[in-house]
């Protein structure tokens, strides 16, 4: 679970983005850095997720594995690591897109080389809850 | 489907309130009984349907002979006294029809309340005190096991349908919810004992 959140602080710091939270697709969060209403933003990204999927799927576009928001005041970007999770960044207006996207595509591949390795960590999930 | 969901739903309930032989026997035992009150019960139903507007608007115009006919079929088939999986499953699918209605439980269980309310007035009026005791007993125990079925059956659907479109699977929707209903108790703490 350390090495999820240094992953997650690191792209945060990197992207001077407001929030990172990684979740499964049943809403629970696995591992979160400033995220304020965790439970909330965690439930909130996995089912915008499911929306994106459902919908996707519903027109024949298959699944999804990006989901990008443009809010009033800067970005909402959910990416698949695996078929069970998610990740949530929260970004700043004047973010750099290009770069912010080349640290998010990073840290999913971190990511999920960690929870490849970790057969324990569906476990560790469910101890949280 | 709607067989498992039923067993299911009566599963949860404590069997001193489901109906037993002997409730089923008094059933059919004053079966003509139950009958001869049909008229007076589908017209006091509707009547008070249609005199409140929330309810009133659920209906079509001229939807409410149809519904009649409906309830009098309801009434015929109930009082046969064959409580089986199938016709607890028919309750449930009333739960389903309910939600495409907007029949809400609030109004259903108050309406089945109306429907007790004079079956058991009038059993007491008209049928020796043991025997309406017995039929009070059984009425309500079917009564609340049909109540029981609609309700939570509207509840089942209700969600499974929000799960469909949505994509969101029931864990998600459970947490979902969960999340939204502590805040709502935190927003509502004055009103814990």
């Amino acid at each position: 679970m350390r090495g999820l959140e240094r992953i997650l602080r690191n792209l945060v710091d990197n992207t001077n983005s407001e929030a990172a939270v990684l979740v499964n697709s049943e809403g629970l969060t696995i591992a979160s850095v400033h995220a304020e209403n965790e439970d909330r933003v965690a439930v909130m990204i996995a089912s915008l997720h499911s929306m994106g999927e459902k919908f996707s799927n519903d027109l024949s576009k298959g699944g999804i594995n990006q989901f990008y928001i443009k809010t009033d005041t800067g970005y909402i970007l959910l990416k698949d690591v695996n078929k069970n999770t998610i990740l949530g960044l929260i970004a700043k207006e004047d973010t750099k897109l290009g770069l912010l996207m080349m640290y998010l595509d990073a840290s999913v591949k971190e990511i999920s080389s960690i929870l490849n390795d970790d057969s324990t960590l569906d476990l560790n999930v469910r101890s949280i809850i | 489907m709607l067989h498992q969901i039923t067993k299911q739903i009566l599963s949860e309930l404590p069997d001193q309130t489901k109906l037993n032989n002997e409730d089923i026997q008094v059933l059919k035992r004053n079966k003509e009984f139950v009958f001869s009150l049909a008229n007076v019960l589908v017209k006091d139903f509707y009547d008070a349907l249609f005199g409140n507007d929330a309810t009133k608007a659920i209906f079509k115009p001229g939807e409410r002979e149809i519904r009649e006919k409906s309830l009098g079929m309801w009434m015929v088939k109930t009082i046969e006294g064959k409580f089986d999986l199938d016709y607890w499953s028919w309750q449930t699918f009333v739960g389903i029809l309910h939600v495409k209605r907007r029949v809400t439980n609030n109004m259903m269980i108050v309406m089945m309340g109306r429907v007790t309310d004079i079956i058991i007035t009038q059993a007491v009026l008209k049928l020796p005190t043991e025997e309406a005791l017995a039929l009070k007993t059984a009425w309500i125990k079917f009564a609340n096991t049909t109540l029981s079925l609609i309700a939570e059956a509207y509840h089942i659907f209700y969600m499974k349908a929000v799960s469909n479109v949505t994509g969101m699977n029931q864990n998600l929707l459970n947490n979902a919810v969960k999340v939204e209903i502590d805040n709502l108790v935190d927003q509502n703490k004055k009103f814990r004992i």
